[in-house]
């Protein structure tokens, strides 16, 4: 029996009076005591978690009472070194050696009790892991996240605590969080706050995967944990995802789970899956950020466009994609009559519209990048307006489009239109001032040519005269001389004239004329001249016809001047034709010529005073330049009216009316 | 006996030189316009031309500067004959390389004194 004891693979013992009496070696083995030191001197309560000792207590006393024959039940033993034990006794009643005593039998069921906990703890662990997995794909939020995180984690009971620190590039606190921790985690978290990482964030962050302490108190120094949790076990990690470490989490774990190949598994197996979180939720944020950044971009552009003084657009197929109010009402519409609508053609005036489409076209054929031009743009009202545009090449929707800006310079265009205006007004004011001058200058060098000319015939003639013995060619020398004379008087009396009419004196003395007599007699004086130059000289003049009201002497001096003219203009071998008559309650008189003409541009201005047709071949014409001005002011001033007809070579005809009855 | 080219657009003033001249022992080639003119000094190769100023086609002042330019006729002696007459009218002479610059209405005795001198010049010259 003896024997059977000391060899059994279960405990065995006996107690009375609370005292070992008996332990098999088993009993020692699973205790780490000796049989010396147990029999007789401690007892089952020596042996038994306090914690546990209540119940142990009690079964004890049902059986020593006789309640129970026998009984079964575990607890939670202390080894001699303060280790726990799990064991399962089986005890009975019995009296030994007349009093009453416990035998039982004790079996180690640590093993079981610590496979059943390290199951329960991996589903704990796992129950938790399915909590983050939840979280972690319905919360955005990084901070209530990680909270959310640890909570899970500790209350599925899978961590006693955890903590969780996020870092920045540089390594950097930015945010922690815990659970199962509370106010123990402050000096802690002030540590982390300043930069100084516990002994396991260094180890952890060092190196990938997870790194697990057994030992805290010989490992973690003065970390604030240890005082609380030293007697735990401790797992930490970095964060880690594609190479990019977000911070480090630590939870405490039984100490002898720490070393659970499973246990360190899942825990990176969670890390893992929150540090994808946290690459997400940063993924998100950039997105986010990108998103808000082209919002905030393409705000700014609206705003900025749709305030615009300029005209902003964009179009694309000849079709407006955006105009901003400006450009509408540039052209006179609401931007969304034009949007959609309209194309940038419908806006063209249609001289402009084929330049404007060939710069359109080598701008979207990438011939150019930008152009600058302007053209004449169509208001909704049919109104014109000069724009000035300068767009450039985009890509709108994968396709080529245009985006510019536009300007009215309707404005512009039309002041620099009449500055040009000014301008060319000034210049011709100039030009006509520089011929004023011109011709004031050939007036004095005509003027003298007219006067010294007949001079020069008169002086040279009779001196020829005064020694010529030959009465006859005395006679012609001394004829010479007589029309010289006449020729100068003209030439004095047109002189005469124009100084009056400078002065804007006109005085006439109206009788009733006739006028066939006036044309007869100054046609007359001009017989010699006539015949001198080859020309002969026509005079048709209606029968009846009816007295003039005028001035005879300023009727005569006009006729004079037109007959002068008519035979000085002429060629050898021409005629002078002079007509009369009645033309309604005028009388119309017309001097025509075969002469040499005048040109149709100048056909006006021989009127001017002081005008002579600027040509060398007229030099030999050159008078005062004061006739026709004179004739045309003695024809006004009784109410008349003078034209001129001429072809240039073949001759012209000067007509000038004169009302019947006087001038009222 | 030298040949005079009198170069003159007024008929009347034509006739009068042509018979002073003439008269005073000259033979008379006459031109009315400048370019009949210079014409005639290339054909009739004249030993002394009257210019008038203010005759058509070129201007006298134009017509000597264009015989001074000829090397055939730029020693010919040239007098203008003219109603321009005032000072700027004279230096333009003396710049067209005229002779001598005599004004209208003209001294038959200046004329022909002033003739007879360039002729006599350019015979000696």
């Amino acid at each position: 029996m003896r024997e059977l004891t000391e060899k059994a693979s279960v405990g065995i013992y006996l107690v009375q009076d609370g005292i070992f009496k008996y332990v098999n070696p088993k009993l020692t083995e699973i205790f780490g005591y000796t049989a010396e030191e147990l029999i007789d001197k401690k007892g089952p309560k020596e042996l038994v978690l306090p914690e546990d000792w209540p119940r142990v207590e009690e079964n004890i006393r049902k059986q020593m009472s006789g309640e129970v024959e026998s009984i079964r039940y575990d607890f939670r033993g202390i080894k001699k070194d303060g280790e726990i034990v799990y064991v399962e006794v089986y005890d009975t009643a019995i009296i030994y050696r007349g009093r009453p005593s416990i035998v039982g039998i004790l079996r180690d069921i640590t093993p079981q009790v610590r496979a059943e906990e390290r199951l329960k703890h991996i589903n704990a662990v796992l129950y938790g892991i399915r909590k983050v997995n939840q979280l972690i794909t319905r919360e955005k939020n990084r901070h209530r996240l990680l909270k959310g995180i640890c909570d899970a984690l500790v209350e599925t009971g899978g961590y006693y605590h955890i903590w969780i620190a996020l870092i920045n590039e540089s390594g950097k606190l930015v945010t922690s969080v815990e659970s199962g921790l509370g106010k123990t985690f402050q000096p802690l978290n002030e540590l982390l706050k300043h930069g100084v990482l516990p002994v396991c964030g260094k180890m952890a962050l060092s190196q990938a995967g997870v790194v697990a302490i057994q030992d805290q108190r010989a490992t973690c120094g003065d970390c604030p944990l240890v005082e609380k949790y030293g007697n735990k076990g401790t797992m930490v990690t970095r964060l880690e995802y594609e190479g990019k470490v977000y911070g480090l989490m630590s939870v405490s774990i039984p100490t002898r789970m720490v070393m659970d190949e499973e246990e360190q598994v899942l825990f990176e197996a969670v890390s893992k899956d929150i540090a994808f979180a946290l690459h997400d939720i940063e993924l998100d944020e950039e997105r986010k950020r990108a998103e808000s950044a082209l919002r905030e971009s393409e705000e700014r552009f609206r705003t900025l466009a749709e305030k615009a003084l300029v005209g902003v657009y964009i179009f694309q197929d000849n079709r407006f994609l955006y105009a901003n109010p400006a450009f509408a009402k540039i052209f006179g519409y609401k931007p969304e009559e034009i949007v959609g609508k309209l194309g940038p053609l419908d806006l063209t005036h249609p001289d402009d519209r084929h330049m404007v489409i060939e710069n359109i076209r080598r701008r979207l054929t990438g011939k150019i990048e930008s152009a600058h031009y302007t053209f004449r743009g169509i208001r909704k009202d049919g109104s014109i307006i000069y724009c000035e545009a300068i767009g450039r090449r985009i890509e709108y929707h994968g396709q080529p489009a245009i985006i510019g800006t536009l300007m009215d310079i309707t404005e512009r265009k039309r002041a620099e239109r009449e500055l040009q205006d000014a301008y060319r007004r000034l210049q011709r004011a100039y030009e006509e001032l520089k011929a004023l001058d011109k011709l004031k200058r050939n007036l004095i060098a005509n003027v003298s040519h007219e006067l010294r000319t007949p001079l020069t015939i008169i002086k040279s003639a009779l001196e020829l005269a005064i020694e010529e013995t030959d009465p006859d060619k005395r006679n012609k020398f001394l004829g010479m001389a007589m029309d010289a004379v006449a020729r100068q008087t003209l030439v004095i009396d047109n002189l005469i004239e124009a100084a009056r009419m400078e002065k804007g004196q006109r005085e006439f003395n109206i009788t009733d004329v006739d006028i066939a007599d006036v044309i007869t007699q100054v046609s007359d004086e001009f017989k010699s001249m006539a015949i001198k130059n080859d020309i002969k000289i026509e005079v048709n003049v209606k029968q009846n016809l009816p007295m003039v009201k005028a001035d005879q002497d300023k009727l005569r001096y006009a006729l004079r001047n037109l007959i002068s003219n008519a035979i000085k203009f002429n060629k050898p071998g021409g005629s002078v034709r002079i007509t009369a008559r009645k033309k309604k309650d005028m009388v119309e008189v017309c001097v025509s010529d075969t002469g040499i003409g005048i040109p149709k541009e100048e056909q006006t201005r021989i009127f001017e005073p002081f005008y002579q047709v600027d040509s060398s071949l007229t030099k030999r014409y050159s008078g005062a330049g004061l006739g026709l001005a004179i004739v045309k002011e003695i024809v006004e001033g009784h109410g008349g009216k003078i034209t001129v007809k001429s072809e240039v070579d073949k001759g012209s005809t000067f007509c000038f009316v004169l009302p019947i009855k006087e001038k009222e | 006996m030298a040949k005079i080219l009198v170069v003159e657009d007024e008929p009347e003033i034509r006739i009068l030189v042509k018979t002073i001249l003439e008269k005073a022992g000259y033979s008379v080639v006459e031109a009315e316009d400048g370019e009949a003119a210079l014409r005639l000094v290339n054909e009739e190769k004249p030993d002394l031309v009257l210019l008038d100023v203010m005759i058509p086609c070129i201007e006298g002042w134009e017509v000597c500067r264009k015989i001074r330019e000829d090397e055939a006729t730029k020693r010919l002696p040239i007098i203008m004959v003219t109603v321009r007459t005032t000072k700027e009218d004279v230096q333009r002479s003396v710049e067209c390389g005229a002779n001598a610059h005599i004004n209208k209405p003209f001294d038959q005795k200046e004329l022909l004194d002033t003739i007879k001198k360039l002729l006599g010049e350019a015979s000696s010259s």
